[in-house]
């Protein structure tokens, strides 16, 4: 499923328990009271939609990026939270008891504290989580006590929510809007009982340990871990995974990682770490035999389906790690086809693996070229930043017409990069690509 | 337009799709109240 796909899967979901509730036999009321109902069941909805937007549940940040969902989750939870603060003060009708001749509750509303008190502890406890997340700020939301209490607090007000919808609610006594909100809220919790249980759990019976962590550039490692007591990771060359690691920072800070090794290397999985400034700066410390646990493979930067007679490869910094799992591959499944690898970087001490590159350009097939934007003295490569003159020179030729483009790096860069191809007439579905927010 | 999505930065596109769901939740909330 593309990425693109989800916000129109997104707006069915919220939109679903509305649609029913307009399509079943309750006669609309006033506007006013109308609006409060509605506002009340896409609160709910949204509530709902919100746990598999945690940014924990693989299936959507593995598409649009762990950031993006966490950005869009935060977002969304003030819609819900607008929405459930003006549901109560919208209505018109006047709470109290049911009438005989109003079965349907048209004309009163619930006043009953059996049927409202869930409603009303919902109503005091949401804006008390939406807050709290907001005050502690972005980076809380990494350590795993803050998500769990985030987690356990937003299922409560999902029950009581339920409770609520289920007790007072007025469209929610048609059956089948009732049984929609239970198996809505049950994806709810299942999603949270899978993140935090079935799946910590599945990983446990699969544990790594670190064999090794090398320098490999200027502030960047290569971590090495295998598998204990299994086979290992069934991946395609060019994926990430999620890495935790040890009991440091790096245990608390599940990150993607691109996966640098090749499957035909072994069960061994390298990974390529930056130090970035945050977390990532620790990865140095990590001792040899350190447990490692590896949630994956995720993404789609890979050559399997693919039979274009050449791949072009552009990588800046350490985007440059999912490429070196496809060279790495290439070479190993002596796959004929050429292949050229674009690496740019700011200053030479960045460039990671600079030897094994040298030997792969070395080969009949494959090129290497690396672009510096602060080249040294007497640098003969390739200067400044990949541009469509560039691209032109070394992919405009005929006999590298109808190549395949894999690119991975930071966003401005793949932006840039992607507009020249497709300046230079090359389609989208000839470009794959990958970019790394992390910076 | 898909071109003028692309060119934006990721936080911006990020914000668009949030009003942009907004604006249609707002718009089923209002063709839901005003059905009658």
């Amino acid at each position: 499923m593309s990425s693109r796909l989800l916000i129109p899967l997104y707006l069915i979901v919220t939109l679903l328990p509305l649609m029913l509730a307009a399509l079943g036999a309750r006669e609309p009321r006033s506007l006013r009271d109308e609006l409060a109902s509605g506002a009340g069941m896409l609160a709910f909805s949204i509530l709902l939609a919100e746990f598999v937007l945690s940014g924990r549940f693989r299936a959507v940040s593995g598409r649009i990026g762990m950031d993006a969902t966490m950005r869009i989750h935060q977002l969304i939870a003030r819609t819900a939270l607008a929405l459930a603060l003006v549901h109560p003060f919208l209505y018109a009708a006047p709470a109290g008891p049911a009438r005989p001749w109003d079965p349907t509750r048209a004309l009163t509303l619930t006043g009953e504290v059996e049927a409202l008190w869930s409603g009303i502890l919902a109503w005091v406890l949401l804006p008390v989580l939406v807050g709290l997340a907001m005050v502690r700020g972005r980076p809380t939301y990494r350590y795993e006590t803050w998500r769990i209490l985030h987690g356990l607090g937003a299922l409560a007000v999902a029950a009581l929510v339920l409770h609520h919808t289920l007790s007072a609610g007025r469209y929610a006594a048609d059956p089948a809007l009732a049984g929609l909100w239970i198996a809505l809220f049950a994806v709810a919790a299942g999603s949270l009982f899978w993140v935090y249980l079935v799946d910590p759990l599945l990983r446990a019976r699969r544990p790594w340990r670190v064999r090794a962590v090398e320098p490999v550039a200027l502030r960047s490692w290569e971590v090495t871990v295998e598998p204990v007591g299994h086979a290992g990771l069934a991946y395609r060359a060019g994926q990430f995974a999620w890495l935790t690691v040890g009991r440091g920072p790096f245990s608390k800070n599940e990150h993607p990682f691109s996966i640098a090794s090749a499957p035909s290397e072994g069960p061994a999985l390298r990974f390529l770490v930056k130090e970035l400034g945050d977390f990532t700066d620790t990865v140095g410390r990590i001792a040899p035999g350190s447990p490692a646990y590896v949630d994956g493979p995720h993404g789609n930067l890979t050559l399997e389906g693919r039979d274009e007679p050449g791949v072009a490869m552009i990588a800046g910094g350490i985007g440059v790690a999912p490429l070196f799992g496809i060279l790495r591959e290439m070479r190993l499944s002596d796959d004929p086809r050429p292949r050229v690898l674009i690496y740019a970087n700011r200053e030479q001490a960045q460039i990671i693996h600079r030897e094994e590159l040298a030997r792969e350009d070395a080969r009949a097939e494959a090129e290497v070229i690396h672009v510096l934007s602060e080249p040294p003295e007497g640098w003969s490569g390739e200067t400044g930043f990949v541009d469509e003159a560039m691209l032109r020179r070394h992919f405009g030729g005929p006999d590298r017409a109808g190549w395949l483009f894999v690119l991975c790096g930071p966003p401005p860069m793949l932006e840039a990069v992607e507009g020249a191809l497709r300046r230079m007439g090359v389609p989208g579905r000839r470009i794959l690509s990958e970019r790394f927010d992390y910076e | 337009m898909s071109e003028w999505f692309r060119r934006m930065g990721p936080r911006r596109r990020q914000t668009l799709a949030w009003w942009l769901i907004n604006a249609v939740t707002l718009a089923a909330l209002l063709a839901f109240a005003l059905r009658g």
